[in-house]
């Protein structure tokens, strides 16, 4: 049997893996379509609508002539023949009444690159000497990347809209959670289940229209970086991850863009400017990430709620500086931050020759693997089906009273939240010191908040020779919410 | 991505939409990809096959964009479409968003009064079923 061509229109190479043109078996229409669609899965909510049936949107054509005026789907295609996937294209405007269709022209004000809305709106930067109207025109030509729209990344990016950056752009995939909304004040109660983006563009929008918010819904990775960072002149590290922060690095280094750093942990901040054209990169001061695991993020330590406000609005003061051009920026100083004693820090910074990014030799000229760099492989989340148990599984055994040993590897605050009756609390940072009041024969199973830590210290006891363990799947969150659902979650 | 658009082009589209005005008038976008930058190097007209409303809608003759489709397929493609708003906003409407594709890029061009005014440029996020209004360069 001899083939057919079918080709692809532009808009759906994407989901074809980037053919417009594909060979298959000669047969009828609906026999090509479906070999297509099975030998390339994505195209098929393109070209079927949930019936399964062909999309009203779609034409097809054989040849030149379209199917509908044929035997349609049952049109037969002779080899040699091509057939043609072809977008049905419409579109419209409004329905609404003519008059209120047209806003008013918005008024400029005389010369100056600003509507009389904006010179009212920014008026206080105006008459501020390092400002001036030349810097609110900057500002208004700049673009700015925020990464993460978390506790950081929530009042950078409402101080840079306020403030008048013309195009800003924010990457992240996550749904507002009600844990966020003791720090992440983008949000409010009612955005909780909806796209972080979705509410942050709306918010952002709505402090200062003037502002073009560029959603960018993905997770940061080697593959796309390049081409979402190469889109902004500053880029903001809001990130709460070791390889996100090397990614972000990595990729502003070899963009030559400057990297507004900030993090946060329990009551300390840091922040700084990473610029390797002026001065040191992130790498230059922390070449390696830590172990994994060691480091304990602000979901497993907690992070006071006002903190990423001090911190973030360093960093929002940071990139409106590199974008003036005023002042002294924090290249090659990191500021250190402990809200508690209420005291600024500050380390002086070089740029390390050595270092693989930026040095006089660098080995980093593209892009890698973050997540094995930074020592995180897929199936370090879990330890495998034979070592890890439901918590219906140990409810039942607790039931019956088996002798099981539960240890609880978080910390105290989150202990006194929630627990397990009977859990022995041994936070993970003191497992080492306390792995000789444990005995390998004793049955132990070991749970934190949703399995990560816990599955570390499965790893680091079978090490020492532990067999009998086990790791609670999905941690107190599913033992709450499967055995328990009396008690809170957090 | 950026959208660039010669002067001479976006002249063509705004007579387009002054010889149809009050109703909207449709076209190709043709040109190349450059990293993560859109050129034009081409427009062309479409004929407005709408059966009726021709003020708020328009429909492109599909055979139009299966020439279209099959003439430029190599480094020159199709990069998407433009169409008028007639005393509206340069700004996507419902249906526009109802029926656009990925990909290509739908270039809005508002004519209030028959006078063209505004061009703007957008581009469907598949995954969130909204549009994204990219960056217009006019050299
Ligand atoms: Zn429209
Ligand atoms: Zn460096």
């Amino acid at each position: 049997m001899g083939t057919v061509k079918v080709y692809i229109p532009t808009a759906l190479r994407q989901y074809a893996d980037g053919h417009d043109v594909v060979e298959l078996p000669a047969g009828r229409v609906e026999e090509v379509l479906q070999a297509l669609v099975q030998r390339f899965g994505a195209l098929r909510r393109h070209l079927y609508g949930e019936d399964g049936r062909l999309r009203n949107f779609v034409n097809v054509y054989v040849n030149d002539e379209d199917i509908r005026y044929l035997k349609k789907e049952e049109t037969e295609v002779p080899a040699g023949a091509s057939v043609s996937v072809v977008p049905s294209i419409a579109g419209g405007s409004f329905l609404q009444q003519q008059a209120a269709r047209i806003a008013p022209p918005r008024r400029q004000a005389g010369d100056l690159p600003f509507t009389m809305e904006e010179i009212k709106r920014y008026s206080r930067h105006l008459i501020l000497p390092e400002a001036g109207i030349e810097g609110q025109r900057k500002l208004k030509e700049a673009s700015v990347l925020v990464v993460g729209t978390g506790g950081l990344g929530a009042p950078v990016s409402l101080y840079l809209a306020a403030a008048g950056v013309g195009r800003l752009g924010l990457v992240d995939f996550d749904v507002v959670e009600h844990s966020n909304l003791q720090r992440q004040v983008l949000f409010a109660e009612s955005d909780v289940g909806r796209p972080k983006l979705q509410a942050a563009k709306e918010r952002l929008e709505g402090v200062n229209p003037n502002v073009r918010v560029e959603t960018h819904a993905t997770r940061l990775t080697s593959e796309n970086a390049m081409d979402v960072l190469r889109q902004y002149d500053v880029v903001i590290d809001g990130t709460d991850n070791f390889p996100t922060r090397y990614l972000v690095n990595d990729a502003c280094v070899l963009l030559g863009k400057p990297n507004v750093y900030g993090s946060i942990f329990r009551w300390e901040g840091q922040a700084s400017v990473f610029w390797a054209e002026k001065g040191p990169c992130y790498r230059c001061l922390y070449a390696e990430p830590p172990p994994p695991g060691l480091v304990p993020s602000c979901a497993e330590g907690g992070v006071f709620g006002v903190l990423p406000g001090i911190v973030g609005s360093i960093q929002a003061t940071e990139a409106i500086k590199v974008i003036l051009g005023k002042g002294e920026p924090l290249i090659g100083r990191l500021l250190l931050f402990d809200a508690m004693t209420m005291k600024f820090r500050e380390l002086k910074l070089r740029k390390n020759p050595d270092c693989p990014a930026c040095g006089t030799n660098p080995t980093v000229k593209e892009l890698i693997d973050y997540d094995a760099f930074c020592g995180i492989s897929p199936h370090d989340q879990e330890v495998g089906m034979e070592w890890s148990i439901a918590p219906e599984e140990l409810k039942a055994k607790l039931d019956r009273g088996e002798p099981v040993v539960v240890i609880d590897v978080r910390e105290p605050m989150e202990y006194q939240i929630n627990r397990i009756p009977g859990a022995r609390l041994i936070p993970l940072g003191q497992l080492p010191y306390k792995v000789n009041e444990l005995s390998t024969a004793d049955e132990i199973v070991l749970h934190c908040k949703s399995g990560p830590r816990s599955a570390t210290a499965l790893r680091f006891l079978r090490e020492l020779g532990f067999q009998k363990l086990k790791n609670l799947d999905g941690g107190i969150d599913a033992w709450v919410e499967r055995v328990d659902p009396s008690q809170p979650m957090y | 991505m950026d959208l660039v658009l010669p002067r001479s082009i976006l002249e063509d589209i705004r007579a387009h939409a002054r010889e149809t005005y009050p109703e909207e008038c449709c076209g190709f976008l043709i040109g190349r990809e450059d990293g993560t930058r859109r050129v034009v190097t081409q427009g062309r007209r479409a004929r407005n096959v709408h059966p009726e409303m021709r003020e708020v809608r328009y429909t492109i003759d599909p055979r139009d964009v299966l020439h279209v489709d099959r003439e430029f397929r190599a480094d020159i493609r199709h990069l998407g479409f433009y169409h008028s708003h007639p005393d509206h906003p340069a700004q996507p409407s419902a249906f526009d968003l109802e029926r656009a594709w990925p990909y290509y890029v739908y270039a809005i061009l508002a004519i209030p009064r028959g006078e063209p005014s505004e061009l703007t440029g957008w581009l469907l996020d598949a995954e969130q079923r909204a549009f994204k209004e990219v960056a217009l360069t006019i050299v």
